[in-house]
């Protein structure tokens, strides 16, 4: 167990590898009950939450969710989040649980003179998410009542045992698979019933460590290492958050359109070493030749991949596939080559 | 947890196994199981001249780095080049194909310096509580 955001959480159950191997195989199951759920409801949702995010809320139908950001007047991300349109007027928004609190006191501020309400039902929902090849026809077990077109980014509504919760086509592990959000009371139901479930499909709980390498593979950035105040989404290679044609003006914009003018001076990138290295660490320098020109954000050893991986800023000058950069560990050079991202993309997808 | 007899403990966690005068150095399952996933290992050079005592080599895991401390003196004679390539062996297997240096032990009489298994089992089983 570790603590993170004032939360206990699994790390690891038996080998983060083995982990990681089971959910590109088979299938795996994540508490990820410390994620932050926030409810938007109220007649000028809409119009308000495209306001307040880069992405174009309006063409989102309900029954849908979309991968959006928090940011600030700089264009810097704040948060990172999904927004699922629930009802036509009501949203539920997953974000990060470090940033949960001062999320919904921004939007609380934000929403003061609004007709949308906000709540925080982070205390009393809890999330599990069901990831890899296997976890579409294991949910479907549980669930036999989920729509034939159940599409990537749907979100239905689900019962098990009279009490009602959400399930999304989502994760963080660049597998094909799905999240539930429930209240508390259903957590350890849901939890052993899909475990039951999936025994014969080789369904095994999964710590966050293992959740960590598996995003990592697939180049899914995480608030406090590739997402900061710091970075906009031209930095993280995600402008494809902003709608740029959108009416509505939103935090942001105006810095975000000039930086877009200018280019960007970093760029995230993902590498991966050529021969057995250490994990390349947060906040490792990128060397080329003797000059530093990036820093490691995130960085580990890839069981699918076989070899320590990483992402990282660094001059966006230098920001294309196949460029050699060196890191440093105890006085020795490894050797790592900048790669397409993602570094792992699933065929069962 | 596994503490075979045939060989002594240092309180960090490493073994030596005597065999003739050349000692063999690993990690215990105890450490190894602390460690979780080891990603990489560095090994001291061969013809290295180490002190009981002194940090010889770095065992990464998925946490963090942690060092390897010599548990005997003497010259370090031949490294487990298997572990480049496959430093998982010290989870799966530490007191076998995990090993990871041999040493040329100038002093059998150091091993005075370290514990019997009956001692290690005892160190370990008071760090875990239910030594699980």
């Amino acid at each position: 167990m570790g603590r993170f955001a004032g939360w206990a959480l699994p790390i690891v159950y038996t080998s983060v590898a083995d982990e990681v191997l089971s959910v590109r195989r088979k299938a795996g199951l994540f508490d990820i009950s410390h994620m932050g759920e926030l409810l938007l409801q109220g007649p000028d949702v809409q119009e308000r939450l495209d306001e307040l995010l880069p992405s174009n809320i309006a063409a989102l139908p309900t029954g849908r969710g979309q991968y959006s950001m928090l940011l600030n007047e700089c264009g810097g991300i704040m948060d990172d989040l999904f927004a699922y349109r629930i009802e036509p007027s009501r949203f539920l928004l997953v974000v990060n649980a470090a940033t949960t609190q001062a999320d919904a006191r921004w939007f609380a501020e934000k929403l003061a003179r609004a007709e949308t309400a906000i709540a925080d039902e982070s205390e009393r929902w809890g999330g599990l998410a069901l990831q890899g090849p296997e976890a579409r026809g294991i949910l479907r077990q549980l669930l036999p009542e989920l729509p034939e077109a159940f599409e990537r980014r749907a979100i239905v509504a689900a019962s098990w045992k009279g009490s009602g919760f959400w399930v999304a086509r989502t994760g963080y592990t660049g597998e094909d698979g799905a999240e539930l959000f429930f209240p508390v009371s259903l957590g350890v139901g849901l939890w052993d019933a899909l475990l039951r479930a999936g025994a014969s499909s080789g369904l095994r709980p999964c710590g966050l460590a293992a959740r960590d390498i598996l995003r990592l593979e697939a180049c899914l950035p995480l608030n406090g290492h590739e997402l900061s105040e710091e970075r906009t989404p031209l930095e993280a290679r995600m402008a494809w958050v902003v709608d740029w044609d959108k009416s509505a003006s939103f935090p942001g914009k105006e810095a975000l359109a000039e930086k877009r003018r200018r280019g960007p001076d970093l760029s995230l990138v993902a590498f991966a070493a050529e021969r057995p290295a250490p994990p390349p660490r947060a906040g490792y320098p990128l060397l080329a030749g003797e000059t530093v020109v990036g820093k490691v954000t995130s960085g580990g050893f890839s069981p699918t991949l076989e070899a320590a991986i990483g992402m990282g800023y660094v001059n966006a000058a230098l920001a294309t596939e196949g460029t050699r950069l060196t890191y440093r560990v105890r006085g020795t050079r490894y050797s790592v080559i900048l790669k397409p991202s993602p570094l792992y993309r699933s065929k069962n997808r | 947890m596994n503490i075979p007899t045939d060989r002594f403990y240092s309180q960090s966690h490493e073994w030596l196994l005597l065999v003739g005068g050349i000692g063999v150095v690993g990690v215990t399952d105890y450490a190894q199981r602390e460690l979780s996933d080891i990603v990489f290992v560095e090994l001291p050079a061969i013809g290295t001249h180490v002190r009981r005592g002194e940090a010889v080599a770095t065992i990464e895991s998925v946490k963090a780095a942690s060092d390897i401390y010599a548990p005997a003196t003497g010259e370090v004679r031949e490294v487990n080049t298997a572990l480049t390539q496959n430093p998982g062996l010290i989870n799966t297997d530490p007191y076998g194909q995990g090993w990871l240096f041999r040493i040329d032990v100038e002093d059998p009489g150091e091993t005075e310096r370290l514990e019997s298994p009956e001692a290690y089992a005892k160190l370990t089983a008071s760090a875990t509580g239910s030594g699980a």
